[in-house]
């Protein structure tokens, strides 16, 4: 790994683990390998929004051209946002990709991410099925999205979170793995009857 | 340079044509397709007047070296940047940005220049924050002398380097921004930044590699290992043939010249023939092609939001339409979930495998009677060297033959490719080109026998029979590229 990258990385580790934000635990930076090369960030859903209270992981990846190359994201904890995907945690932000600039650190791209989950952009979808959810049906989406913070992430339980357990539990007793259950309900608007129809077809 | 070799002359052969069906030959003495005419008309009426400008296959290109090209794009955009009064290198960012249309650029230029420079990121963005000069290089934090740009934004001359050169390696030339914002940098600063010489020519190459490959009327020949240039007035699905390496292909999609089959019919046609082999198998499976320049790209991750590296086009990975009229009409994408360019699958597949092997058969045999007869070619020049040692005419006497077999060649090539066509059409259309092909293939027959019979210098069957074939496969590509153009448009391809 370049010089450069190392020396980078270890200062913005600093930054981030001495910033306000750390402080106020909204974000951290862990070491995965001793190389700085993959590393962990953790975010706190922000108020006001279905990931309130629920904590994410991030897998961090740093190319050995960094910062002149962006840091390589994705979410390792599973989350339903318009611009993530619900299956493999890739996001869709443009300063991870063509608008990335070698100014900019890690502690600015978690807090983008951050601010990514409290202003989905449905017009600029990673996933088409949450994006169509979030525009057609905002309460389901909404729904469906607090469900998936409590269910993944240690978010906040709410008040039909039991009815929706109810309803995943009863697709596990026919044989389904839980993570699959839980993708398809939230597929199908969590009509039980659709969702078994398109695991068993 | 025109293309043809000997088309022109075929006013003057129009009259050895009205025989045609008097040299025993041909023997149908009824065209049921001729509109009122018999054969002898129709051709003399349809071909007697065929010159460069009527002449399907004439195409007007030229073949420039690195250093012409460059000189010649630079001269194109001189007349813009004297008209505009911006350096020669903003027009030619500006040109790439608005895909060479000049007289949009013009006119939205004239109309509020500084609009065009920011979107074009020119010039910094008159709404971007004034930026506070720190005294450390915000990229490697060493407190050491920085370069400022236009932009306010400072940075160490080891990071700005190190910046370019990444990009330039990456084989990026055109495109390489400010390290904080998207401000351009020119290329006397790109190229004072760097040491390497070595590294400024690459820059240079791929400066020149950028702008080509978005520009409508210039084209890499696809040659291996050939760097030549090629610069045509129009762009059109017509064939170049490259003057340094003798490559034949079609100035669009740069695959071999495959009249009468129109581009998009002929790659997939190629998809298909070669569906076997596991890296077309692939292609399709996991690539989709540039909507605006046609690169075919693999989606390894990430989302939806495409940008194309080769010309820097925004669009949607589910629909393939451009990304900036996407954002509000984004549902209609997830219909488009499966490629439905891909077969219908199921019932008719069987039918659909008999016709595809009808024609590949066809095209496969095609290409094997082209090889024989570049043997044949061999051995007839064998034939006529022993002809001279033994007194036999001279090389001048015996000229006529070689002709005959570039003409045979010439037109076994054309026979080849209207397979690939045929495959696609349907409809009366399709009758009406099936007709003209078989006659095009007996006379191609015709010619194949005369000449590998031909030991004698007997000159006038030949040429008769080389004026027939010639006139055939003109007709055929006459009624099945230009005019053919709007009827073919109709005619979709049921298959890919």
């Amino acid at each position: 790994m370049a010089s450069l990258a190392i020396q980078r990385v270890k200062r913005e580790f600093k930054e981030v683990v001495t910033s306000s934000e750390a402080e106020n635990s909204q974000i951290k930076l862990e070491m995965v390998a001793e190389n700085l090369k993959h590393l962990q960030g953790e975010i706190k859903g922000p108020p006001d929004t279905p990931f309130e209270g629920a904590t994410f992981i991030l897998d961090i990846l740093i190319p050995d051209s960094y910062p002149f190359n962006p840091p390589k994201v994705k979410f390792a904890t599973k989350i339903w946002h318009p611009n993530i995907s619900s299956a493999t945690g890739a996001i869709c932000l443009d300063i991870l990709k063509d608008q990335w600039a070698a100014a900019m650190t890690l502690r600015t791209v978690l807090l983008s991410i951050q601010a990514l989950l409290a202003s989905a952009e449905p017009d600029d979808p990673q996933d088409a099925v949450v994006a169509k959810q979030y525009k057609e049906t905002p309460e389901i989406y909404h729904m469906t999205a607090k469900f998936w913070a409590e269910f993944f992430a240690g978010g906040n339980p709410s008040s039909y979170s039991a009815d929706l357990r109810q309803k995943v539990k009863s697709l596990c007793d026919m044989g389904i793995q839980s993570l699959d259950a839980v993708r398809a309900l939230s597929h199908y608007n969590w009509d039980a009857t659709t969702a078994v129809e398109s695991i068993f077809s | 340079m025109s293309q043809d070799d000997g088309i022109e002359d075929t006013t003057s052969n129009a009259s050895d044509d009205d025989d045609d069906d008097d040299d025993g030959d041909g023997g149908d003495d009824y065209d049921p397709y001729a509109p009122g005419l018999s054969e002898g008309e129709m051709d003399s009426q349809d071909l007697g007047d065929i010159s460069p400008t009527t002449d399907p296959e004439s195409y007007n290109y030229k073949c420039l070296s690195f250093s012409d090209a460059k000189k010649s794009l630079e001269s194109d955009a001189k007349i813009t940047s004297d008209k505009l009064k911006v350096s020669l290198e903003n027009v030619q960012f500006m040109l790439h940005f608005y895909f060479y249309d000049v007289d949009k650029l013009e006119k939205v230029y004239l109309e509020d220049s500084n609009k065009v420079l920011e979107e074009t990121n020119l010039i910094p963005k008159s709404n971007a924050k004034t930026v506070v000069m720190p005294d450390y290089c915000p990229i490697c934090y060493d407190q050491c002398d920085l370069v400022v740009f236009n932009c306010k934004h400072s940075f160490c001359l080891s990071c700005v380097s190190t910046h370019i050169e990444i990009h330039i390696s990456s084989g990026n030339a055109l495109k390489i921004e400010c390290l904080q914002c998207s401000l351009l940098l020119n290329r006397h600063f790109v190229v004072s930044c760097i040491k390497d010489v070595q590294l400024i020519d690459k820059y240079d190459k791929f400066l020149l590699k950028n702008l080509i490959e978005t520009h409508p009327l210039y084209c890499w020949c696809p040659g291996p290992d050939c760097g030549c240039i090629v610069k045509v007035d129009f762009s059109a699905s017509k064939p170049v043939t490259c003057q340094m390496c003798s490559t034949l292909f079609c100035y669009i999609c740069k695959h071999n010249y495959h009249a009468p089959s129109p581009c998009t019919q002929f790659k997939n046609w190629l998809k298909k023939c070669q569906d076997d082999s596991e890296t077309m198998n692939y292609i399709c499976a996991n690539t989709k092609d540039c909507p605006q320049c046609k690169v075919s790209i693999e989606k390894s991750g990430g989302c939806n939001h495409m940008c194309c590296r080769n010309c820097h086009w925004d669009f949607c990975w589910m629909c393939l339409g451009s990304w900036k009229a996407h954002a509000t009409e984004y549902y209609e994408c997830s219909k488009y979930k499966t490629d439905p360019s891909i077969g219908d699958g199921g019932n008719s597949a069987r039918e659909s495998l008999n016709k595809y092997l009808h024609y590949y058969s066809r095209w496969k045999n095609h290409i094997q009677s082209l090889e024989l007869e570049e043997q044949t070619r061999s051995q007839i020049n064998e034939h006529i060297q022993g002809q001279i040692k033994l007194g036999n005419g001279t090389w001048i006497d015996w000229q006529y033959l070689l002709d005959a077999v570039d003409l045979l060649l010439k037109c076994r090539y054309t026979l080849k490719f209207t397979y690939a066509y045929a495959y696609y059409l349907e409809g009366p259309w399709k009758e009406m080109f099936e007709y003209h092909q078989a006659q095009l293939e007996r006379e191609i027959e015709n010619l194949s026998w005369k000449i590998e019979h031909s030991k004698q210098t007997d000159t006038v069957g030949i040429v008769k029979q080389m004026n027939i074939t010639k006139q055939k496969r003109l007709t055929l590509l006459h009624q099945f590229t230009s005019e053919g153009e709007t009827t073919q448009l109709k005619v979709t391809s049921s298959e890919s």
